[in-house]
């Protein structure tokens, strides 16, 4: 008996979903600040070897600054948006760009405007240790693609 | 047109590494926030053990020093003497926020919390002298 399309995708779906959930890490101890530097230190290299100014925020589980240091001649606003930006993803424990997305995919994804100090601006990125969450890191002072790219940079320094 | 002193990045890491010594000589865990004349972040360090309450006064009164160009300490002496119109002022009038003058421009300040009031200012102290910058801005010679 064949299993009718419909079925399997629905399962496909569930099983997606049900394994999606499963992957958000859970909270570790926040992160000290002899890591916060290192990753600082990852994302400045990342940032120079392409001549980028910016400015990195290092952010704990709850969000709140461990570490932070501006580049020279960054824009001045990047100083918020990069806090906001790391706060955003350690607070919803997910890169910013995935609200990012969220937003950009338009109608029901405009609910993302309503969640109160969420960035929803890629360059924010959680750092993860043995599996949990201790913080993230916020950059800004570029495109937001290249913002997130040095955040990337700086949580790849840990594993 | 006439030119001033600006804080870079490697001045502001040289701040950080002077205060962050002088907390560690004294076994203090202390934020430390750098903020540039206009009252924005330049650099800010949390040492392990500062809370996360710290993190937001340190930031407060480094911003308060360098936007009003005068320590924190000199709000809360206003204060102490009776002058309550203080309190509504754009300032955090609690010690450990120092102005940094270079050639007689502010350049920014530095603001530290974790610990007594007037420790919290011994640390900034340290900070800023690791530019050469003075508390005051110094006239004449």
């Amino acid at each position: 008996m064949k299993t009718p399309v419909s079925i399997v995708v629905a399962v496909a779906a569930f099983a997606a979903a049900a394994f999606a959930h499963a992957q958000v890490p859970g909270y570790g101890p926040p992160i000290n600040l002899d890591t916060a530097k290192k990753v600082a230190a990852g994302a400045a290299a990342e940032a120079r070897n392409n001549k980028w100014s910016v400015v990195i925020a290092v952010v704990d589980t709850h969000g709140e600054l461990v570490y932070l240091e501006r580049l020279d001649d960054t824009q001045v606003a990047s100083v918020n948006i990069a806090l906001g930006k790391g706060r955003t993803a350690a607070r919803f424990k997910r890169p910013s760009k995935a609200l990012q997305d969220a937003l950009a995919g338009g109608g029901a994804g405009l609910r993302i405007l309503q969640l109160e100090g969420a960035v929803a601006v890629e360059g924010g990125v959680p750092v993860i240790m043995d599996g949990k969450i201790v913080g993230a890191v916020g950059v800004s002072g570029v495109t937001s693609e290249q913002d997130g790219q040095v955040a990337r940079a700086g949580a790849g320094v840990v594993k | 047109m006439r030119t001033r002193p600006a804080l870079t990045l490697a001045d502001v890491k040289k701040i950080t590494s002077a205060a962050e010594a002088e907390a560690i000589r004294n076994k203090w865990n202390v934020a430390i926030a750098i903020l540039d004349d206009g009252g924005h972040l330049v650099g800010f360090v949390r040492m392990d053990g500062a809370t996360p309450a710290n993190a937001d006064i340190a930031v407060q009164k480094g911003r308060s020093a360098a936007m009003s160009r005068r320590s924190t300490r000199n709000w809360e002496e206003r204060i102490a003497a009776g002058r309550m119109a203080v309190l509504k002022m754009p300032v955090l009038p609690v010690t450990g926020g120092l102005p940094m003058f270079v050639e007689g421009e502010c350049v920014g300040g530095v603001g530290v919390s974790g610990v007594q009031s007037h420790e919290d200012e011994q640390i900034a102290q340290a900070g800023i002298e690791a530019i050469g910058a003075s508390a005051e801005r110094r006239t004449g010679a």
